[in-house]
Formats: C-alpha cells, structure tokens, sequence
C-alpha cells in the first residue's frame, strides 16, 4: 500500500512537470531575451495585447527588471522587440 | 532485519514504472555520456582515407568555420565530395534527422508560439545571409554569419534546456549537419 502511494506521488510530479506548458508570460519574455534585450526575469506582467485589421499583433508587456517592451509580431510572422 | 529492508525498500518493477511515467530518456543519457567519452577521447589530428575524405568528423566540423585562416575556406566543389561525407558521418553517428528535428521543436512544449516564431525569424535570417553570400563577398563575412548561427543554437539551448534536454542536445549534436545544409541551400 505505501508502494502505490509513493509510486502514484512520483508519477503524478513526474507527469505534472512533464506537460506543464509554458504561460503567455514566459514566452514573452523569452522572446524578448532572446532578440538581445535584458528582462531580469522569466516572467513578463502588464500584457497588453492589440490586433489591427490586417492581423498584426501588438503586445506591450513590463519585465521584472522595470522595463516596458512593445512585441510587434506582423501577419507573416515577423517578431520585432522594441525597448520603450 | 531482511523482512524489515524487504518492506520498506522499493521493489524494482516501481522504478521501472515511474522512469516509464517519467519519460526518462535511459538510452539518451546513455548516448549522452558516451558522447562525452568520445569528445574527451577525441584525436586532435585529423585522419583522412585513401580518397582524401576526413574519417574524423573534426575535420567535417571545422568546414566553413576555420576562424584562424579565413581565407582557406573550401571551393564549392571541394565542400561538395568532404561536406557530404562528414555530412553521412554525422547525420548516422547521431541518428538525426532534421524533419524530425524541425518536427520536435514545433511540438515541444518547452518554448512558447512567440518563442519559436521569433526563432524561426532569426533562422530565415540567416538563412538568407547565407543565400545572400557568394564567392564574391569575402569569407569574413560567412563566418560572421556562422558565428550568428551558432549564437543562436546556442540560445536555443538555452531555451530548451531546463524543460527539453533531450531536443536540446539533438539540436546541439545537429549543429554542423544543419549548417552544411544551409550551406547546400546557397548553391
């Protein structure tokens, strides 16, 4: 019985920690480290998303480290970080 | 007492049963430490066959990357007989394929949508430098792009790293067999 109870422990860990996706917040800011620029954190907060009619997204988001940043990411694809 | 330890310790079919659950690549980490050997046991001096053709792929690792003498970056055509060959070696010593590799990236749940259309965006970049570059323009200029290339497996990595290790020491082991490709892109 305790065998099941910590083999059931271990797979429910193992299983959470395997599928868990990353959050709206992490990719942000992995995107925004990965284009060059510090964000002193792997979460970004104050999302803010727009969309125009052509299907360009602009997303505005604060890092840890204080800094506003404007992702603008066109319809074709084009992701482009600028520090604001 | 061996009652007591019988009891208490955990039975091997539950070890099997969580690193099952787990996903625990066995064969990767395997692959991964004798990959290690091989690196620490690697010659420095590079052997070549009866036609020529590197059997160490060192010498495959160093085609187009060669920072000291920049000027004795390979013709097309020599890259054509050596690339291929250092390209066989390594695509079956790894066992990589990058349809799949490219496949495992877009599925991974590692890195975000944003994250790997930025990523994608930075490959097509360099995908056109590399197009962009002929014999004209000087070998400076590929290698600068290389160095971009690797700066950006490397971030990739990185990315990769706490979440996928696994795809992220394929992408690391696919490094060299992807730039040739590019490179077989420009001709």
């Amino acid at each position: 019985m305790r065998h099941i109870w910590l083999t059931t422990a271990v797979v429910m860990i193992c299983y959470s920690s395997s599928t868990s996706a990353v959050t709206p917040a992490e990719d942000i800011a992995a995107t925004i480290m990965l284009r060059g620029h510090p964000c002193g954190g792997k979460e970004v907060t104050n999302i803010a998303e727009s969309e125009d009619a052509a299907g360009n997204k602009r997303i505005t988001a604060t890092c840890p480290n204080g800094k506003k940043y404007r992702i603008d990411v066109s319809a074709d694809g084009e992701v482009v970080v600028t520090a604001l | 007492m061996d009652t007591y330890i019988q009891r208490n310790s955990i039975q091997p079919q539950y070890v099997l049963l969580i690193v099952l659950w787990c996903g625990i690549p066995l064969s990767g980490l395997a692959e991964g430490m004798r990959d290690e050997v091989d690196v620490a046991d690697e010659p420095t001096i590079s052997t070549t066959d009866s036609e020529g053709i590197p059997t160490d792929t060192s010498d495959c690792n160093s085609v187009g990357t060669d920072t000291s003498e920049p000027t004795q970056l390979t013709t097309s055509d020599d890259s054509d007989t050596t690339g291929s060959a250092c390209r066989s070696t390594i695509d079956d010593s790894a066992g990589l394929n990058i349809d799949q590799l490219i496949e495992r990236i877009k599925q991974t749940k590692a890195i975000g949508f944003l994250t790997k259309l930025a990523l994608k965006g930075d490959v097509e970049q360099i995908i056109r430098q590399v197009t962009e570059y002929s014999g004209q323009r000087a070998d400076q200029e590929l290698l600068q792009v290389r160095q971009q290339f690797e700066g950006l497996v490397l971030k990739a990595i990185t990315l990769l790293g706490e979440k996928d290790p696994g795809l992220a020491q394929d992408i690391y082991k696919a490094r060299h067999f992807v730039w040739q490709s590019m490179l077989e892109v420009k001709t």
